[in-house]
């Protein structure tokens, strides 16, 4: 009988000392499991902070690029506004001009234009070119701008005229230095766009 | 008499042996389903990432997006005014450009 225990005892051990042994690899393997687990959480949680920081800059540099286009946008609207208000006051002033040079006091205007431009030429044998209806207007003065243009040159200037202007103002052609000046209105408001916008824009945005 | 010890102890080794043997079986299905589980987790916190970070840059683009259309109105409005204003001067102008070309 007691042998009989002795043995149960030692088979026992066995197995008990066995399971001890499997219950530690178990618990070892779960341990290893929860490791795999805990580092895969602090991985993802690195890959999920990247993603969002990644996010969040590209976020906020679109947002930069929306604004900074819409501030562009804006200031173009600005400057575009502007632009408009400057060519509507040529092209106003392109009207006024045409009025101008079918009305009474055109003839005064010519005249002075037709004296200036001849002047700067330099005085000597000049055309003066205008349109056909306006030869009239500046044959009577044609002897008055003589002389001053020879008072303001000290040059012996002969004026004729032509008729062959298309447009209003003068154009004045040096016969002998085969130099033109062409000071018809058109010309002129093309020659002085660059210099005028600047004046016309402290005008209008004063 | 003596067979039969030896075949208990034997026995009880075979099932012992059992046991080591199940065990180790156990830990590789508990090492198996880590790492199962732990490319989940990864792939999960990713995906959550992703859906997060939508959210923000969708937000972000709505407030950039808001904020872009203030600065348009508002300059806008000023262009406007600018222009309103600035017309009543649209005589001065066209004066400076008309004296000029005539040489006045």
């Amino acid at each position: 009988m007691e042998e009989h225990s002795n043995i149960e005892k030692i088979t026992s051990k066995i197995i008990e000392d066995a399971r001890k042994k499997a219950d530690g690899i178990i618990e070892d393997a779960n341990t290893a499991a929860k490791e795999k687990k805990a580092s895969a959480r602090k991985k993802g949680s690195d890959i999920k902070a990247y993603i969002l920081d990644s996010a969040g800059k590209s976020a906020e540099q679109t947002e930069k690029k929306m604004i900074s286009a819409a501030t562009i946008k804006a200031r173009t609207a600005i400057l575009e506004s502007k632009e408009k208000l400057i060519l509507e006051a040529f092209e106003k002033a392109a009207e006024e001009l045409e009025k101008i040079s079918e009305g009474r006091e055109y003839s005064g205007v010519l005249k002075k234009l037709a004296t200036a431009t001849c002047i700067n030429i330099g005085g000597g044998d000049l055309e003066l070119v205008v349109r056909k209806n306006d030869e009239d207007l500046l044959k009577k003065e044609l002897k008055k701008i003589e002389e001053e243009v020879k008072k303001s040159t000290g040059k012996k200037t002969s004026l004729k005229i032509s008729g062959d202007g298309k447009v209003a103002g003068v154009i004045v052609r040096n016969l002998d230095d085969k130099i033109e000046i062409d000071s018809t209105f058109k010309n002129r408001l093309e020659l002085l766009r660059p210099e005028l916008r600047l004046k016309v824009a402290e005008a209008l945005f004063r | 008499m003596v067979e039969d010890v030896l075949k208990l102890v034997r026995k009880a080794e075979e099932d012992a042996e059992k046991l080591i043997v199940d065990a180790k079986n156990k830990t590789a299905d508990i090492l198996s389903n880590a790492d199962k589980d732990a490319k989940k987790i990864i792939e999960d916190l990713e995906d959550e990432g992703r859906k997060e970070a939508q959210i923000i840059i969708e937000k972000v683009k709505k407030e950039g997006e808001s904020e872009a259309k203030k600065i348009i109105d508002t300059e806008e409005k000023k262009a406007s005014k600018l222009e309103k204003e600035s017309r009543k001067n649209l005589g001065d102008g066209v004066k400076i450009i008309v004296d000029s070309v005539l040489n006045l």
